[in-house]
């Protein structure tokens, strides 16, 4: 299946905690190409992982729209959301082993993933032996999660993420934990099937290389978009509302109240501070 | 997806095997009530059987068959009866036919009487001859042989000794006035091997004539000898006897059989107690029916309660499995069948199991307390029961699957638990607790059978106490953390919270609160059923032993008895009283205390009833020597008025001898009394007049003088001597003189001049058991005392006399009605050896004992007993529950290595889980055994003790201590096994 768009307008979430709400996300702005690899970065409790959860229909947003393909995840009703998961979205959790039933073999653990996409469009149900050959794993199919090294379990993961070939995978921290080595034999199968596939991929990390290997690192802070890199360049972003979120090592000397001028000067924005010179521009 | 769940199981298989187990129990619960139902009802039938009367597994036949018309040619010559073609006869029932005809026999050297010889006239010993199919079966042949030729007889040992007969001799036997006489050829001598048996059918052939004759066994014979002797009243009798497995069927059958032999034109008369054990039968099955309809219900029921914890208790800890299931799109199908293929493949194999297990336990139990029961097959209700037991846990899982399916899939990947739902709780703990509230009313309030609602009555009440102490056990352990922890009292505060703060542990604590009710119910109904059955064996049988003699003049049963024990430790004579309508044991008082057994419930002291049945001691008249002779003075006598005299020898028959015509004036009457040589007590002295159309009788008597002179008589003092009471005959008037007892009376009427020495209280004081009434007077008794019940002794008897002062206060001697004689538990067989060498025959013998024996087989005791094979199960299934709190270990682990990082010491903290679990297990013992004893007050009164409905004692309102056994066990089991739970944790908590 060819990859998904996503679409994230001024996505707002907040939760419900012992009687106090606690805004996870206050207005997302994310447009995701099809068959794009995207980064998502940021501090802990930034919102990422709301937002991938929001992504992945497991939850829905207090407000805003979070669009998958064609299909608005907000209005979906339930069993929607169940069909995309089983067909659409392929969603890796944070812990290899939290993905895979651990009694399982990697086989009948995939074999249950496909359950949905065999009776939604068995026409594209992949073996899993070659799903699992695409992340490295082939011969492993009777191998059950426990018998693999820390590197290819999270591979594992992601072949039964990808197991229903779905247009857009969602990916929580995959190489948290990981030694370089079985890091990179991990990026490498997301590459192998972004490639291969044309899919989609949404991952949730705190590495930046992950995020510099992926082309497209988003940095979500305070549950807003806060900035993006594109090939080593970091870029603030401008929200749906208008707001652009300096950059953290700039705000030491900005502290919260400061005021600046926005002027657009040649076709460049300029922000002139009332005591400083001009803090950058908006050009992308 | 088989795979799947092939894996789950291999990898989850301590909690398939305990799924298994607990589905095993619930179809134990199931099976074994109608397996238990089907060998119980054929056990308590045997049982019935068995300890039936004789006279309740027969039917006896009698009619009175005329001969023909006299032959012409000699009008005095009868021909042979007319007997029965075919003898009445039913399925099920062997018929014993006989034929049967009393005459006098003669002594060899007496006159023949000829026709016009008047039967009073004759002299002889009172006889018979009897035909009896099979009878030299049922006799030892001392010598000879069995008669089988035409005038051939064989003669008792008994009656050849009286008679002086030996073989080849010939007997003559003689049949009434104008008949010939008849004469036989003995040619063998028997003695009948047990007259008691049911062979004999209870027929009194060898009772003799009453206890003026009792040795008078009969001539056994031929068919054809007794149909060609002549007589006029010929008894031909059809004995069935009940073949083993006549009932209950073919004996209602044979019942209905003879009722129509009884209208037919033969005229048979039968007489059965066959209905009364039907009866009994009926009843035994029903309350088997009613009794175990319900009775696994409870222990189903728990059995699912405790399937449903165990499945969500699993279902909670797989729930980011059932999260990961959701997360990739399953369909709900396919993640409901593999989380309830999980749940069901367990609970289907157990089926088997557990349908297996039941029919070993009921056949062990069937084999070792079940006398007579039939193997255990299984039979289509046990497969329905076993199909709806294991439909209703397969029903379960499915339910119980379905909260975590349904769950979102957020909340089941973040393993949160499941939203409690207080409102449902609590109006389910109000549904339930209302349903016993009904139920408890209904079983206390309602008359009758409660169609087995008293068997839910403890479940509904355990239930109840389970949810509400549960509850009440959390919040007080809540606050029993907090406080403690604040106190620093590490152990007692994390226990506590642990108790407090997880739902299962609530959930166990309702589980154990149910399973101590039960088993304390159980225990309870158990333990008072066993002591209510004591207490009516000691009312049914009246001592340790008791030895049923043959029958035998009341006299000679005292005089055997008391000779046999001359002091009175051991052995003690009753009969029954037949003198009067009054159902009565005749008891020989002065032995009461020491022999009988007596219950505290019947009011008073075995002394006490004693001293009020018998306050003063006898004064029999006694006369001895060779001769009487009784001066009476008569004013114009009758003519033919006699007088007469009733001695009761020391042994031997009755003697009544003439003293002569009454004549006008002042005359001696004598009479030889060889008889007396060593002492007789006087019965009565009897007038007869010749039959007259008016009577006038004045009579005095002025003294009597016996062989060594003068007897102190009595017969100027009040109240010695009275006449007969109850007589349908004109009854004289009476008056002691000056001079001696005169006798007055001038009337139409005949009247009854029988004068009777006065030896005892008048009337005869009588003891006597439920509510005051007054006794007739007729009976000459008047009561002296109410208790709640008395030793009922044979046929239900609901008064206690004497037995001395009730042969005394007759004036005549009577045969002792079912003669028995009750023997101390030591009573030495010296004792019993000297009881029929005074001349008793011992029949049978029953005891305390076997008669608890009896009634601890009957259907109802049967259906209580069932209590205990729940209990058990019960105890399993609460143990079963402990071992899926076992799954709960990894959750524990983790916990406990959390507070050792954070410097709990491994000590308290294993120790704080070992007293959650035992807090948990006390928590529900105690409140169990309050539920339970609850339980018990509420629905005690619905429990069936006796088939036959007895209420002359009520049972124990509470148990003894034997009770508190089973709650003991269970506690000690239970904990056992929650405390092995904990101390496994040790070695892992140690290692941190």
């Amino acid at each position: 299946m060819n990859g998904i768009a996503v679409v994230c307008r001024r996505v707002v979430h907040i939760y419900r905690v012992e009687g106090n709400d606690v805004v996870a996300l206050s207005g997302v702005d994310l447009d995701i190409a099809p068959g794009s690899t995207v980064a998502l970065v940021g501090p802990s409790g930034s919102g990422k992982s709301t937002l991938i959860a929001l992504l992945a229909g497991l939850m829905r947003p207090s407000a805003g729209r979070v669009q998958v393909g064609l299909v608005d995840l907000g209005k979906a009703a339930d069993t929607e959301l169940a069909r995309l998961r089983g067909t659409d979205i392929g969603v890796v959790l944070q812990g290899a082993a939290r993905n895979l039933l651990p009694h399982a073999t990697l086989v009948a653990n995939m074999w249950l993933a496909q359950r949905r996409a065999a009776k939604v469009r068995p026409a594209d149900t992949e073996p899993a032996e070659r799903i699992l050959g695409l992340v490295g794993l082939g011969g492993f199919g009777e191998a059950r999660v426990g018998e693999l090294p820390p590197g290819a379990q999270q591979r594992a993961a992601l072949a039964v993420g990808m197991a229903a070939s779905p247009g857009l995978l969602l990916v929580d921290e995959p190489t948290s934990r990981l030694d370089r080595s079985a890091r990179d034999e991990v990026l490498d199968a997301l590459e192998t099937v972004n490639r291969e596939r044309g899919t989609t991929i949404v991952v949730v990390t705190h590495d930046p290389e992950v995020g510099a290997r992926l082309g497209r690192a988003i940095t979500i802070r305070d549950g807003r978009v806060g900035a993006e890199g594109r090939d080593g360049q970091e870029f603030a972003v401008v929200a749906g509302d208008g707001t652009v979120q300096l950059p953290p090592a700039m705000l030491e000397n900005y502290p919260p109240g400061t005021l600046l001028a926005v002027e657009n000067v040649d076709g460049q924005v300029v922000m002139v501070s009332a005591t400083h010179e001009p803090v950058g521009d908006g050009t992308p | 997806m088989t795979a799947l769940v092939r894996a789950a199981l291999r990898a989850r298989w301590q909690v398939a095997l305990v799924m298994t187990l607990l589905a095993a129990v619930a179809t134990v619960a199931a099976v074994s009530s109608p397996l238990y139902r089907a060998a119980a009802v054929e056990s308590a039938t045997y049982t019935e059987i068995r300890a039936a009367l004789p006279e309740e597994r027969r039917i006896t036949a009698d009619r009175h068959v005329p001969p023909e018309k006299p032959d012409s040619a000699d009008p005095f010559l009868l021909h042979p009866p007319e007997l029965a073609e075919e003898l009445p006869a039913a399925p099920g029932f062997d018929t014993i036919g006989g034929l049967w005809l009393t005459g006098k026999i003669l002594a060899p050297d007496t006159p023949l009487p000829d026709r016009s010889t008047p039967e009073d006239q004759v002299v002889g010993m009172r006889g018979s001859v009897m035909y009896r199919d099979g009878a030299c079966g049922q006799v030892t042949v001392s010598a000879g042989r069995c008669a089988t030729g035409l005038f051939e007889i064989m003669v008792s040992a008994r009656v050849a000794d009286r008679l002086g007969l030996d073989l080849t001799r010939t007997v003559t036997f003689y049949t009434g006035k104008g008949l010939r006489i008849s004469r036989y050829t003995v040619v063998g001598v028997y003695t009948p091997d047990d007259t008691g048996a049911d062979y004999w059918s209870g027929r009194t052939y060898f009772a003799g004539f009453g206890a003026r004759d009792p040795i008078a066994d009969p001539f056994i014979t031929t068919r054809e000898t007794v149909a060609r002797t002549p007589g006029t009243d010929y008894l031909e009798s059809a004995d069935l006897v009940a073949l083993p497995g006549a009932f209950p069927e073919q004996a209602r059958a044979a019942a209905d059989i003879m009722r129509s032999y009884s209208q037919g034109v033969a005229q048979w008369s039968t007489d059965s107690r066959i209905p009364a054990l039907d009866q009994r039968l009926t009843r035994s099955r029903a309350q088997l029916t009613e009794g175990l309809a319900l009775a696994g219900l409870p222990l189903v029921l728990l059995a699912w309660f405790v399937l449903y914890f165990a499945i969500t208790f699993g279902a909670g800890l797989r729930r980011s499995e059932a999260g990961l299931h959701a997360l990739r799109g399953t369909p709900p199908g396919v993640r409901w069948a593999l989380a309830s293929a999980e749940a069901a493949l367990p609970v289907l194999a157990g089926a088997p199991i557990g349908y297996l297990a039941a029919w070993l336990i009921v056949s062990v139990m069937a084999a070792t307390t079940m006398p007579g029961a039939p193997a255990v097959t299984p039979h289509a209700d046990s497969v329905l029961y076993a199909a709806v037991a294991v439909g209703g846990a397969l029903l379960i899982g499915l339910i119980a699957q379905w909260r975590t399916v349904s769950a979102p899939v957020a909340a089941l990947l973040r393993s949160t638990p499941p939203r409690q739902r207080p409102v449902a709780i609590g109006t389910g703990e109000a549904v339930v607790g209302a349903l016993a509230a009904a139920a408890a009313y209904q079983v206390g309030t309602v008359d009758g059978p409660s169609g087995g609602l008293e068997l839910l009555v403890p479940l509904l009440i355990a239930l109840t106490a389970g949810l509400l102490g549960a509850r009440a056990a959390g919040l007080i352990a809540g606050r029993l953390a907090h406080r403690s922890l604040r106190r620093g009292r590490i152990v007692r505060g994390l226990a506590a919270a642990e108790f407090a703060r997880h739902p299962v542990q609530v959930r166990v604590v309702a589980l154990t609160v149910i399973v101590f009710s039960l088993v304390g119910f159980a225990a309870t109904a158990s333990v008072v059923a066993s002591e209510a059955r004591t207490h009516r064996a000691v009312v049914d049988v009246g001592a340790p032993r008791v030895l049923h003699v043959e029958p035998v003049g009341e006299r000679d049963l005292l005089r055997a008895t008391r000779a046999a024990d001359p002091e009175g430790r051991y052995a003690m004579a009753t009969a029954r009283l037949t003198r009067t309508e009054l159902p009565g044991l005749a008891v020989d008082s002065t032995r009461l205390a020491a022999v009988a057994s007596w219950d505290p419930g019947f009011g008073l002291s075995a002394a006490e009833v004693a001293a009020l049945i018998r306050p003063v001691p006898a004064t029999p008249l006694q006369i001895s020597g060779d001769t009487v002779t009784l001066r009476a003075s008569a004013v114009t006598p009758a003519k033919g008025a006699r007088v007469w005299l009733v001695l009761l020898p020391e042994t031997g028959p009755v003697v009544r001898v003439m003293l002569g015509e009454l004549t006008d004036g002042v005359h001696d009457y004598t009479a030889r009394t060889p008889a007396c040589a060593t002492g007789c007590t006087v019965g009565s002295i009897e007038m007869d007049t010749p039959v007259t159309t008016g009577y006038r009788v004045d009579v005095t008597l002025l003294s009597i003088t016996d062989g060594s002179g003068p007897v102190e008589a009595g017969l100027t003092a009040q109240g010695r001597w009275r006449t007969v009471q109850g007589s349908l005959l004109g009854v004289p008037g009476l008056t002691a003189t000056a001079t001696g007892l005169q006798l007055l009376y001038n009337d139409r009427t005949r009247p009854d001049l029988r004068l009777v020495p006065v030896s005892t209280a008048i009337p005869l004081p009588v003891v006597s058991r439920g509510e005051p009434k007054a006794l007739p007077s007729a009976t000459g008794m008047t009561p002296v005392a109410r208790v709640a019940t008395i030793p009922v002794g044979p046929g239900g008897n609901s008064t206690l006399v004497d037995l001395e002062y009730a042969d005394l206060a007759a004036y005549d001697a009577a045969l002792a009605a079912e003669p028995q004689v009750w023997l101390t538990a030591d009573a030495p067989a010296s004792v019993i050896d000297a009881l029929t060498a005074n001349g008793l025959t011992v029949l049978r013998e029953s005891t305390i004992a076997g008669r608890h024996q009896v009634l601890a087989g009957q259907g109802p005791a049967l259906a209580i007993r069932f209590h205990l094979l729940t209990a058990a199960g019960a105890v399993l299934l609460g143990v079963g529950a402990l071992f899926v709190l076992g799954a709960d270990r990894p959750r524990r682990v983790r916990q406990l290595r959390a507070l050792r990082v954070q410097g709990l010491r491994a000590g308290p903290a294993w120790r704080s889980q070992l007293a959650a679990q035992l807090a948990v297990i006390l928590a529900g013992a105690v409140l169990g055994v309050g539920a339970g004893a609850l339980a018990w007050w509420t629905a005690r009164g619905a429990i069936t003790y006796y088939v036959d409905g007895w209420d002359l004692l009520a049972p124990p309102a509470w148990p003894g201590v034997a009770a508190v056994l089973g709650p003991l066990a269970a506690l000690v089991l239970l904990s056992l096994v929650a405390a092995g739970s904990a101390v496994s944790l040790r070695r892992t908590v140690e290692e941190r």
